[in-house]
């Protein structure tokens, strides 16, 4: 039972076979808001540094995606979320719903919308 | 000839049964004698088997609970307090550490569970099932070995900021070795109690 249980996380956690896991999840964020839905990239910056009751991306991330953050409890150093600087970024899949899932939450006290999400991944990929 | 053995094996199980029950009362009354006692020889054995205990960290565990501090050993709280943490993971001492399936959760669960402190470590009064602590940084043990360090070191030190940034001083903290010989303070350099 237990080794099943591991067998699939190690299935499930493993980087997705698909060639472009922002493509893939903006796809999927598209099915949610529409398939007319076009993600526009100023609309994701201007969520990045939006503030939620003094809660932003840009508090623990660093004031760019360029720059490196860190974490406001543990002082532990956030990597750049920038692909240019940060090649690693946006790569996985799991790791990019992950991330989505507990950071919107802290800073917004809610998911994001699929909009909101699709919107801030089409400006983090340029950067 | 048999009776003498049967009497003697009996007096021999009854002494041994006495000191059990004596060694366990003494245990379980959780005083400062018993935990200081408990201690030395823990640290003692921490010293002999220090590689031994460099049990390798589950990946799943590390990749999800190892971002925004170490992946603690779970060796350093007992079963009680995983289960309340793994069950309160959308508030996380004020983050929110939620993960993304529950085959992931019952995995780092089950890790944590089976990997979890010792009975006796845990019933040297840690808590109760009720009410079990969540910090590893106030346990009684913990304190111990931690006390006399100057707050200058460690909540003054932009580089430790707290006792729970266990990987600012011992180096190799994320692999659950914490030898007291090896611990540098981020801008005071080596350390020695």
């Amino acid at each position: 039972m237990r080794l099943a249980l591991i067998l699939i996380a190690v299935l499930v956690s493993s980087p997705s076979l698909a060639a472009d896991p922002v493509n893939t999840l903006l796809n999927e964020y598209r099915s949610v808001a529409g398939a007319n839905t076009t993600f526009d990239a100023r609309a994701g910056r201007a969520f990045w540094y939006a503030d939620h009751d003094g809660r932003a991306c840009a508090g623990c991330h660093g004031t760019t995606p360029r720059d490196t953050g860190e974490h406001a409890r543990t002082g532990k150093t956030i990597a750049p979320m920038a692909p240019s600087v940060n090649p690693e970024r946006l790569t996985n899949e799991r790791t990019i719903r992950k991330w989505f899932l507990r950071n919107c939450k802290w800073t917004l006290g809610r998911e994001c919308t699929a909009v909101e999400k699709g919107n801030l991944l089409t400006w983090l990929e340029q950067q | 000839m048999n009776g003498f053995t049967d009497i003697m094996r009996w007096a021999l199980g009854s002494a041994l049964l006495a000191g059990a029950l004596l060694a366990g009362a003494v245990l379980a009354a959780g005083d400062g004698w018993s935990y200081r006692h408990l201690d030395e020889h823990e640290e003692h054995e921490r010293h002999e088997h220090r590689h031994a205990r460099q049990t390798p960290v589950n990946p799943v565990y590390a990749e999800e609970c190892g971002t925004c501090h170490i992946a603690y050993p779970a060796r350093l709280l007992p079963p009680q307090s995983w289960a309340a943490i793994m069950n309160n993971l959308d508030d996380h001492f004020g983050e929110n550490a939620e993960l993304i399936d529950r085959p992931t959760w019952l995995v780092v669960s089950t890790y944590l569970k089976n990997r979890a402190a010792p009975p006796p470590r845990y019933m040297l009064g840690f808590g109760n099932d009720e009410d079990p602590p969540l910090r590893i940084t106030s346990l009684a043990w913990f304190r111990h070995e931690h006390n006399g360090i100057p707050t200058a070191l460690v909540t003054g030190n932009q580089e430790v900021k707290s006792l729970g940034n266990c990987g600012a001083c011992h180096e190799n903290a994320a692999n659950g070795v914490f030898d007291e010989h090896m611990v540098s303070v981020p801008g005071y350099g080596h350390w020695d109690d």
